[in-house]
């Protein structure tokens, strides 16, 4: 059962990854990443019930729902920065934004 | 610690510094953003101290070396010969070499400069010092470099002006480079030492350049600047090498702490260079001579180095007035008669510079004969007349050439302002076909330029008469007489060009340029009072160099005699050596036997010959110039100077310019591209990792996968031998 779940988290990562690269729009590459998040926190959790060796354990879950609460630190604080990058510039575009570049 | 006599020498080396502090005052004039009007002031009161120290130290001077006679004869002739007991035992005059040579100056040390030799041995080791020596010759051209130099910039206020009065556009700048110019050229006079001469050598290269270039918007200024700035360069690198090898002849004589450098210890050790130098058997005082001779030839504009003279007529005026007169050219002929003790010692050296006067006078009076341009005219006239002090020296009576380096300064300074005169009230225009008959508008500029010219034709009895007359003479009497009646010839060619441009100017009915408008005017007083300054010194400074003879009145003129006047006695204490190499001697006893007497009419009736042959051609200033028809395809050759600058430019420039673009290649592509190579390599590199760090955030993502699927992919490759 638990290369199935493997398999979920997996799919829904590299969807996430892909998104992340393909897409411009800063909403939509916040939520694929929010979307790689749920890949890991499923592993997790997975791995949580179904442990490789010995008896099962909570160390799975405890690390999952330390993810979530990250995620949504991450997501209020990125929403926030989002919503000022576009008072800065009036655009989502990922690409209108490379002050940060090395020159 | 100073001889009671000069007890003013620390007054007298301030001499050079008041010129400069005026152009420093200028400077900051210019900062402070006054007005342009008063940019004269500085410089002219800095001169016109520095001139009213000179003139006190002439004076000084005169009463340290008391009349005794221009030659040792003159002692027995029973002249005044009051020798005071601190007088300084006179240099020897006669002979090659100056065995024995006691120095006749004095050395006034400023500060130490540079000090070369051991670091540790400092205390005692060499100095280049700043110092002054004072002696007869160092008086005499400061005399004049000064008081000319004053009149030429007290004339400068009013020339370098508008026909409103109102300065021209660069007027504190002129003002400051001509305040520059005269600081330099009293450098070089004063100079103690070898290194200070070269300094004060190449600073009026620098000043010529910036004034000859003064109008720098115009190619022709432009040009001529640069011209007369690397053919000076050429004599100069001769120049630098004379003052390298005299130090590396004299090092192993002189001892611990003496300088070969400075004027007495050179000197005094210069019967050491008697010995082969080991380059085309050449003794060592003869290659030192030589090479010095080169810088002499570039700024004293002397075949083949003279063809940057006649260009520099490009900037203005009193510019031209002070390089012929008072600076720059007069500096080659001072620097040969200073190092007297080094080129008595080499009668090749003297030989060649016999030679080389010979052809430069020949050849450029020639050439002035079919000019057009008045200054050029007097340019040439200018390279001729140095050319005869040239030959003085090289027939061992470098008296003669210091005398005729001193009346040539007030007579050519005189011509050269008149002409600027004259330019003045033309509205620029120099060219003596396009105007004539000024005699009618301009009757104080005739006057003026009538004695000046007179002066420099040998009119019997101005200043130009004595001093040429005595070069003449010399040559006449040495062991080559065909050299003096070369210079006969040339000056029979002087005085009929000089009045040819003074005919065609002046002469014949009046006949005025466009440019000169309805009313041309005479120039304002303060032109013209330095000229009347100058008249005078046209008229009397011959008398300087002219003493009487007791009892002799067999006929007006052997009453005056040459060679025998305060001013050979001046110089007889100074470090000119007169040798008795072409028989100078011969020379001094033919005057005092009466026989030389007839050299003196001779120069005369050639004086009044060359003058009456210019008055029958030129004499109605016709607008054709009759010579053109009667001299025919000569004419033109001398017109077009000999195409001596053609020839220099197709046998030197252009190869020259090729190499120069051949090495400007081989550098660009060679030694440039390998450093450009070098710079390309970093620069690639750099260009491929910025491609990663573009800022957009989807190639760092980008990369960072990469660089999890790289960290993977070694992962399993690693791990993969063990499991």
């Amino acid at each position: 059962m638990l290369a199935a779940y493997l398999i979920l988290g997996s799919v829904l990562f590299a969807l996430g990854l892909i998104g992340f690269m393909t897409r411009r729009n800063l909403i939509i590459m916040f939520l694929c990443t929010e979307m790689m998040f749920q890949g890991i926190i499923v592993n997790l959790v997975a791995f949580g019930r179904y442990p490789l060796n010995g008896a099962p354990t909570f160390d799975g879950q405890v690390f999952a729902l330390f993810l979530i609460a990250v995620a949504a630190a991450e997501a209020a604080l990125g929403l926030a920065l989002v919503v000022l990058l576009y008072r800065y510039r009036g655009t989502l575009d990922a690409n209108a934004f490379t002050q940060l570049r090395d020159d | 610690m100073i001889p009671g006599p000069w007890a003013a020498a620390a007054w007298y080396a301030t001499i050079p510094f008041w010129p400069l502090l005026g152009a420093l005052l200028v400077g900051v004039l210019l900062i402070l953003r006054q007005k342009p009007e008063r940019a004269h002031l500085p410089v002219v009161a800095g001169v016109a101290f520095a001139a009213l120290l000179a003139v006190i130290m002439f004076f000084d001077t005169a009463q340290r070396y008391p009349s005794k006679g221009g030659t040792e004869a003159d002692h027995d002739a029973g002249h005044a010969a009051v020798v005071l007991a601190a007088d300084p035992p006179s240099p020897i005059r006669s002979g090659n070499a100056p065995a024995g040579w006691v120095d006749p100056g004095y050395t006034y040390t400023l500060y130490r400069w540079i000090s070369f030799g051991a670091v540790e041995s400092q205390a005692l080791g060499r100095w280049i010092s700043v110092n002054f020596y004072f002696d007869g010759l160092t008086a005499m051209m400061m005399l004049f470099v000064t008081v000319v130099s004053l009149m030429v910039v007290i004339y400068a206020i009013g020339y370098m002006r508008d026909h409103h009065g109102h300065p021209e556009r660069g007027y504190e700048r002129f003002f400051a480079f001509l305040g520059l110019f005269v600081f330099s050229m009293a450098m070089l006079v004063m100079a103690g030492n070898f290194v200070l001469l070269y300094l004060g050598w190449e600073l009026v290269g620098l000043c010529s350049y910036l004034l000859i270039g003064f109008y720098y918007g115009k190619p022709e200024a432009a040009a001529a600047a640069k011209k007369a700035f690397l053919v000076n360069r050429i004599g100069d690198l001769g120049f630098a090498l004379g003052i390298f090898a005299l130090y590396w002849f004299l090092s192993p004589h002189v001892l611990e702490h003496e300088n070969p450098l400075d004027f007495a210890i050179a000197f005094k050790y210069a019967a050491e260079l008697q010995t082969d130098s080991g380059l085309l058997g050449l003794h060592q005082s003869t290659v030192v001579a030589l090479l010095l001779l080169c810088g002499a030839i570039g700024k004293s504009a002397q075949f083949p180095l003279y063809v940057w003279l006649p260009d520099a007529m490009e900037g203005p005026t009193p510019v031209s007035a002070l390089i012929h007169a008072a600076t720059m050219v007069t500096a080659g002929i001072y620097m040969i008669a200073r190092c007297g003790p080094i080129f008595a010692g080499s009668p090749f050296a003297l030989d060649v510079i016999l030679i080389l006067g010979l052809i430069g006078a020949v050849l450029t009076a020639t050439m002035a004969l079919a000019q057009y341009d008045m200054k050029r005219i007097l340019a040439y006239s200018t390279i001729s007349q140095l050319a005869f002090m040239f030959v003085a020296l090289g027939c061992g009576v470098p008296k003669s050439g210091v005398f005729h380096v001193f009346t040539h300064a007030w007579f050519k300074a005189l011509l050269f302002l008149g002409a600027g005169s004259v330019m003045h009230a033309m509205g620029g225009v120099i060219d003596v076909r396009r105007f004539s008959g000024l005699r009618q508008v301009l009757p104080r500029t005739y006057a003026v330029m009538l004695i000046g010219c007179l002066a420099l034709a040998g009119f019997p009895l101005l200043a130009g008469f004595w001093s040429k007359d005595e070069i003449v003479h010399a040559a006449l009497f040495s062991d080559t007489p065909w050299v003096g009646w070369l210079l006969v010839l040339t000056a029979l060619l002087t005085a009929f060009y000089t009045f040819r441009m003074f005919f065609l100017c002046f002469h014949g009915p009046l006949r005025l340029p466009a440019e000169a408008g309805q009313h041309p005017h005479e120039s304002p007083p303060v032109m013209l009072r330095p000229l009347y300054i100058l008249a005078l010194g046209a008229i009397f400074t011959g008398y300087l160099g002219v003493g009487l003879v007791p009892g002799s009145a067999d006929a007006f003129l052997g009453v005056l005699k040459p060679h025998a006047g305060i001013f050979h006695a001046y110089l007889g204490n100074s470090t000119i050596i007169e040798t008795a190499h072409q028989g100078a001697e011969a020379a001094g006893a033919a005057v005092e036997h009466g026989s030389g007497i007839w050299v003196a009419y001779l120069s005369a009736v050639v004086a009044l010959a060359g003058i009456g042959l210019a008055w029958l051609v030129y004499g109605r200033a016709p607008e054709v110039d009759p010579a053109r028809r009667a001299l025919g395809s000569v004419f033109g050759l001398l017109n077009a100077k000999y195409y001596v600058d053609e020839i220099y430019d197709a046998v030197l420039v252009r190869p020259l310019r090729g190499l120069g673009k051949v090495l400007f290649g081989v550098d660009r592509l060679g030694v440039d591209g390998a450093v450009h190579f070098v710079a390309a390599v970093p620069r690639g590199l750099a260009f491929v990792l910025q491609m990663f760090q573009r800022g957009v955030l989807q190639s760092y993502a980008l990369s960072m996968v990469l660089g999890l699927v790289v960290l993977l992919v070694l992962w399993t490759v690693i791990r993969s031998p063990a499991t």
